[in-house]
């Protein structure tokens, strides 16, 4: 993969250096439709490795998921070039989350990537089942946390989390602010200043 | 404390967040975490309408706390404003205040410090709460605005459904229409399909009435005209005919050029059937009301002359007034038929009323027909209110002026015959009585309720034999008069004489309906006849008396001076003689006494009256007649007052009673009672209408009376004649043998 690769996420008329981990807290469905296609659309277009957890139930939703967000991407994921699948099944395949193993799966997401070919690996997710009781869920912020770290050895040109405001509550939301460097407001990615570095989060709220 | 593009990122940030966090519990929660990790706030409280947002808690309502001036907040039980360091700021905007947002901090010199932050934040949440306000107010109403549009949109199609009209856009550049679903179902064309061009539509257009329609389009592209006409139109399956009524209107662009034809097609089948069915009735309606005979029209008020329009103005009415409708319409039916300003008005006012809903019945007006004539007519009006709430006067007019002249004249003649001094009675054919008059009831002492439907045989008094009836009603039942007289039983009993005319009745057709029975009671008048003929008989007796009575009175005194002298001339043995001498003496005195009567009768006797005691003349006179009186004869004098006065001439009362008392005695040749009784009686109306003579008034009564043979009819009939008697036989015992 090229150094140095500024990555364009289609709703922003500029380029970013890859490393980038923001949050995107949304309150309609359309704001979070218009970055997600662009997001999704502007990697393909720009040859890089998509992968998507879209927030849907089923993988059978997954179709209809695209044809809302307007995009033809069959062939995408024909070629291997559009990872989509659940955001459950992504983040928790055996029906727990596991931060490390998360982790992992990113860093082989990387490597597979950059043997592919590809000009970058770019993620996005929608985390919704953290709402829910689902085993591990309390390490979701670590995770958050440690995928900044993450990002340093392998700069994936964009990784996206969108939260739906109106499914988590604010000490939630707040938390999210605290393990993403930057935020997208509106049609503007901007420095966010609650956040707070992965060790000095970790510290703080993962100590043993 | 905060640098200032720290304080920025962060501002806008929070704000940014805020925006799209929904509700005012996460909104707290979140500016609770952001405010206590970055600003040492301990805790932050949402007051917004009437609730309090606070993190970790429910939101609690509450009543006025002391900060937002409204009471108590507190899982604890104790108020917020006990606690230390509460500070409160609005979340105010420009239009109103939303409610406060509290801050509780633990170091009140360091609020200071951020409190622009938090203001700053406060703004920002206060437009937020507005914004999502107006927000759901406009949600809201565009929600209802959807749903009145849905709604509308419903009604609309149900509406055209219910009406069968469909609605139409036809583009002239593009020749492409849009039609409503109700336009494919009127025209019988699958709606799936697209809207047939117009001029594919002509084919199924009745060929009559294809060129109308055209050239109503056509006219309608070219010259701007809108269009309105009923057309027969087939659906394609060429089975179904239809009456359509299609209005179109050009739609003009800003250069003034046709650019789209809009209008509608109503399915008026049905309606056209009951127009015809309806026109046929009328045709019927009309025939009937130009027929009647009596005047009929139909009348709505407007509001310039005529003032009263005629919309139904029937032949009868022409008839009976002379004006046809348009002549009445032209001259307002007030000055044509009223032209009396005083009748006038109170004509044009009953016609109000009359339309405000007071009917008139049978209601008599004088009116002038067109060719001067007064008439009366009777008007019966109803009032119809039609669709357009407009009331119509109906009114049924009658000519009644002939039969209000029979009327009157049958008034009069009825006046007539109840007041006439005859006797009158009508009878149907089986002599049953239908009207008797006052005359009659008077006479007969009958009312009209006892007399009603009696035959006439109740008045019969068996005086007329069964001919006599049997010959009236031969005549009448043959058609003809009888005349005569008949004696009537009243219903006290007593009996009048009636002269009679009867005679039949009939009809228009010469049918007889009825008898009419004139009669007049001629009781009295046969009665004063009789008393008249007595009395002339008298009076020429009396005449004939007058004038020989005084000669012959001489002669009498003659003969009886002549009887004297041969008397006292006679020997003493010629007794036989001197019987003879005596009896010549006794008739000359009867003679003398015959001619006094007569001079009585003829009151040509001088009569002394005089004031004379009844009962004395009475009792006096027993002396006289005693010495005549027969022995096998007892008398009975009865004396009622000792005195009873009365003017008279005794001499003549006595020879009266002389008279009768003789009279009394040959009527008993066997013997018997003889009696006289004297008293004082009261002539009244009841005594002059009993005996038909009489003046009333305070009178002495004597009576003679015997228990002899009596007297037959035919002698009472005569009793009162001057010089009737019955005693030629015992005349004759004077008669010399």
């Amino acid at each position: 993969m090229k150094k140095n690769y500024k990555a364009d996420y289609g709703f922003l008329p500029e380029k970013y250096p890859s490393g980038t981990h923001m949050c995107h807290i949304y309150g309609s469905r359309e704001e979070c439709r218009l970055v997600m296609s662009k997001f999704v659309e502007s990697g393909l277009l720009a040859q890089e490795k998509v992968i998507y957890l879209a927030e849907v139930a089923t993988e059978a939703e997954i179709d209809g998921y695209l044809e809302d967000l307007g995009l033809d991407v069959s062939e995408h994921r024909k070629s291997g070039q559009l990872f989509i699948s659940t955001a459950i099944k992504g983040y928790c395949p055996d029906g727990r989350f596991d931060a490390e193993r998360m982790i992992k799966a990113w860093r082989s997401f990387y490597k597979k990537a950059d043997e592919d070919g590809y000009t970058a690996l770019r993620g996005a997710g929608e985390p919704l089942w953290i709402g829910e009781k689902v085993p591990g869920v309390e390490n979701w912020f670590r995770y958050e946390s440690l995928l900044n770290n993450l990002l340093v050895d392998y700069p994936l040109s964009g990784v996206i989390c969108q939260y739906n405001a109106s499914k988590y509550d604010g000490a939630t939301l707040f938390e999210v602010l605290k393990v993403h460097p930057l935020m997208i407001v509106k049609d503007q990615i901007v420095y966010n200043p609650y956040y707070v570095p992965t060790d000095e989060y970790l510290a703080k709220h993962f100590s043993e | 404390m905060l640098q200032p593009s720290d304080m920025i990122d962060k501002f806008l940030v929070i704000t940014q967040t805020l925006e799209v966090i929904p509700t005012l519990k996460a909104i707290s929660e979140f500016l609770n975490r952001a405010f206590n990790e970055t600003l040492g706030v301990k805790s932050v409280y949402i007051c917004h309408e009437g609730k309090l947002y606070a993190s970790g808690n429910e939101d609690i309502p509450h009543d006025a706390c002391s900060l937002c001036k409204i009471t108590s907040y507190n899982g604890s039980g104790c108020k917020i404003s006990d606690m230390y360091g509460f500070k409160v700021i609005n979340l105010r905007t420009l239009r109103r205040n939303y409610g406060y947002m509290i801050i509780n901090t633990l170091n009140p010199p360091e609020y200071a410090k951020y409190e622009p932050f938090l203001r700053n934040t406060s703004n920002v949440l206060a437009r937020i709460i507005e914004n999502r306000q107006i927000t759901e107010e406009l949600n809201n109403a565009v929600e209802k605005l959807h749903f009145a549009n849905l709604s509308l949109e419903v009604d609309v199609i149900e509406a055209q459904k219910k009406a069968h009209l469909g609605t139409f856009t036809y583009d002239t550049a593009t020749r492409q229409s849009n039609w409503s679903l109700e336009m494919y179902k009127i025209w019988g064309i699958d709606p799936k399909l697209e809207p047939p061009v117009y001029t594919e539509l002509t084919k199924y257009t009745h060929p009559d009435d294809y060129r109308r329609f055209n050239d109503a389009i056509r006219a309608s592209v070219e010259q701007y005209n809108p269009y309105d006409l009923d057309i027969r139109i087939f659906h394609p399956d060429k089975k179904t005919e239809k009456t359509i009524n299609v209005i179109g209107e050009p739609i003009l662009d800003n250069a003034g050029k046709v650019v789209r034809i809009r209008g509608s097609h109503q399915d008026i089948t049905e309606r056209k059937k009951m127009e015809q069915e309806l026109i046929a009735k009328n045709d019927f309606n009309n025939l009937i009301m130009e027929n009647i005979a009596e005047g009929l029209s139909v009348s709505h008020a407007v509001e310039k002359h005529p003032y009263v329009l005629f919309t139904v103005w029937n032949n009868r009415m022409t008839g009976i007034t002379g004006y046809t409708v348009e002549e009445i319409n032209s001259l307002g039916w007030h000055n044509a038929l009223v032209p009396d300003i005083q009748q006038q008005r109170c004509a044009r006012e009953r016609m109000e009323e009359s339309r405000a809903g007071d009917k008139l019945i049978n209601e008599m007006w004088e009116i002038k027909s067109k060719d001067g004539q007064k008439k009366l007519v009777s008007i019966s009006t109803s009032t119809i209110r039609d669709s357009e709430s407009v009331v119509h006067v109906l009114a049924i007019v009658q000519d009644i002026t002939d039969r209000k002249k029979i009327e009157n004249d049958l008034i009069r003649a009825s006046y007539v015959i109840e007041q006439s001094p005859i006797m009158v009675v009508i009878t149907n054919t089986n002599a049953e009585i239908e009207y008797v008059n006052r005359k009659f009831t008077d006479s007969t002492g009958y009312t009209l309720n006892e007399l009603s439907g009696e035959r006439h045989v109740i008045f019969k008094s068996g005086k007329v034999t069964h001919n006599g009836y049997d010959t009236m009603w031969e005549k009448l039942t043959s058609g003809r008069q009888w005349q005569g007289e008949l004696n009537i039983i009243r219903k006290d009993g007593k009996e009048i004489l009636a002269s009679v005319k009867a005679l039949p009745l009939r009809d228009a057709d010469g049918n007889v309906t009825h008898y009419l029975r004139l009669s007049e009671d001629i009781t009295d008048l046969r009665r004063l006849e009789t008393e008249l003929r007595q009395s002339q008989k008298m009076e020429a007796i009396g005449q004939l008396a007058g004038g020989v009575a005084h000669d012959f009175n001489n002669i009498l005194a003659t003969i009886k001076n002549y009887a004297y002298l041969l008397k006292t001339s006679l020997q003493k043995e010629d007794e036989q003689l001197a019987g003879f001498i005596d009896s010549i003496s006794s008739s000359v005195d009867k003679a003398a006494y015959l001619t006094r009567s007569l001079l009585g009768f003829s009151r040509k006797l001088i009569t002394n009256l005089r004031p004379v005691n009844i009962a004395s003349v009475v009792s006096d006179i027993r002396s006289i007649f005693e010495s005549f009186i027969r022995e096998d004869i007892n008398v009975q004098i009865l004396i009622g007052k000792p005195e009873i006065m009365v003017y008279a001439d005794s001499v003549q009362i006595e020879m009266v009673l002389i008279n009768l008392i003789k009279n009394a005695t040959d009527a008993m040749p066997e013997g018997g009672l003889l009696a006289i009784n004297t008293d004082i009686i009261t002539i009244d109306n009841h005594f002059i209408e009993s005996h038909n003579y009489g003046t009333i008034g305070d009178y002495a009564r004597i009576c003679v009376s015997d228990n002899g043979e009596g007297m037959d009819e035919a002698t009472k009939e005569r009793i009162f004649e001057p010089f009737f008697t019955t005693n030629e036989v015992s005349w004759k015992k004077w008669t010399p043998k």
